[in-house]
């Protein structure tokens, strides 16, 4: 079954419960992707949900997705943060797939989430949306606003700059 | 020294982030209210398509009317205030007194106002964080009351979603969540059950 059917399906039958079960899942780790904190992607994920509800939207990932971004923008942008900086100017560097390395498990020792929450938002948003959600860069442009060729930059220069973290972490927590 | 896959330790990471199955039980649910089953034999659809050429003004205004469910948004508020109660999140201010907290609080879209109720059950400000509420942008107050138990106050405008708000008492995950209005601010307030 589509995302796009839960709209006008039932939630209570098994197989819509599981697809509304991944899909919120999946809008949660966006949500974290954007705040790195649970409480705040909590926080998002539901005013998200309460604002499809009350628009009486469908459930789509992609109107989810852009429904948690845009109040996560709206809640930054009163709290005075800017969580986004601008690329214009930035359009230059490579196309293509960034490549992926091999590292020591960073995951076990907790250097990946503390390198991660060094990035910043638009800069963690895409390696979520390109690695874990699997996103082309021409969906996380649309998504994002921003033109392809500044998505392949962003995330080129994102997993060059997450892989300088890693090391520093490795030679400040040996 | 093993090593793995940058993009794969990445993706494990997120992978193992979820919301608490509380927060997810109640978006289910509430999306469950909100979207109840159609299900329809192809007969019945031709009958109805039918019935829409002929009766459409009648159908417009029943679907506004009779047929739509609206979102049980009371219900929701409530179990928000009380999570967001029981979690205990770190409170950005620390203040004794409302006029600390409105000269720190500078990014909400109203004024804080001290409910009636405060002094009333003698309750104790201890600080408060930015939150959000029905979706619209909230401050989020801790007290503690006569008793020393936490107590947890939200203020926001009464606009969008809580422009619907009806005052009443809900009870959720054992506390009681009661919803009011006061000086132009919508007020839910979460504390144990007597």
């Amino acid at each position: 079954m589509s995302l796009r059917a839960l709209g006008n399906a039932n939630a209570a039958d098994p197989r819509v419960s599981s697809e509304l079960d991944a899909l919120l899942a999946s809008g949660y780790r966006y949500a974290f992707s954007l705040s790195h904190d649970a409480a705040e992607a909590e926080d998002l994920l539901q005013d998200a949900c309460l604002g499809i509800l009350a628009a009486r939207a469908s459930w789509e990932r992609g109107y989810l997705f852009s429904a948690i971004r845009s109040r996560f923008i709206d809640r930054y942008r009163r709290q005075r943060k800017v969580p986004f900086l601008s690329l214009e100017g930035n359009d230059e560097g490579p196309a293509g797939e960034s490549a992926s390395w091999e590292a020591p498990d960073v995951l076990e020792n907790g250097r990946l989430e503390r390198a991660l929450s060094q990035l910043r938002v638009e800069e963690r948003e895409t390696l979520f949306l390109a690695i874990v959600e699997g996103y082309t860069a021409e969906e996380i442009g649309r998504l994002t606003s921003r033109p392809r060729g500044s998505v392949l930059s962003l995330l080129h220069r994102t997993k060059a700059k997450l892989r300088e973290l890693l090391e520093r972490e490795a030679r400040v927590h040996p | 020294m093993r090593t793995r896959g940058i993009d794969d330790q990445i993706r494990e990471l997120y992978m193992a982030q979820r919301p608490t199955p509380e927060v997810m039980a109640r978006l289910v649910h509430a999306i469950a209210q909100g979207h109840p089953a159609q299900r329809w034999k192809a007969w019945a659809r031709v009958a109805a398509a039918a019935l829409v050429v002929a009766l459409v003004p009648f159908l417009w205004w029943a679907a506004h009317q009779v047929w739509s469910v609206p979102p049980d948004v009371g219900g929701l508020v409530a179990r928000e205030a009380a999570a967001g109660h029981n979690g205990r999140p770190q409170l950005e201010f620390r203040a004794g007194d409302y006029s600390q907290l409105r000269a720190a609080m500078k990014s909400l879209d109203f004024q804080l106002v001290e409910p009636s109720m405060q002094r009333q059950m003698r309750m104790r400000l201890l600080g408060a964080r930015y939150t959000s509420l029905g979706g619209s942008l909230a401050a989020q107050l801790a007290f503690v009351d006569v008793h020393g138990s936490p107590c947890t106050l939200y203020e926001a405008r009464p606009v969008g979603a809580l422009a619907t708000l009806a005052p009443g008492d809900h009870q959720v995950d054992g506390l009681r969540v009661t919803v009011w209005m006061e000086k132009g601010l919508v007020m839910v307030l979460a504390q144990p059950l007597a």
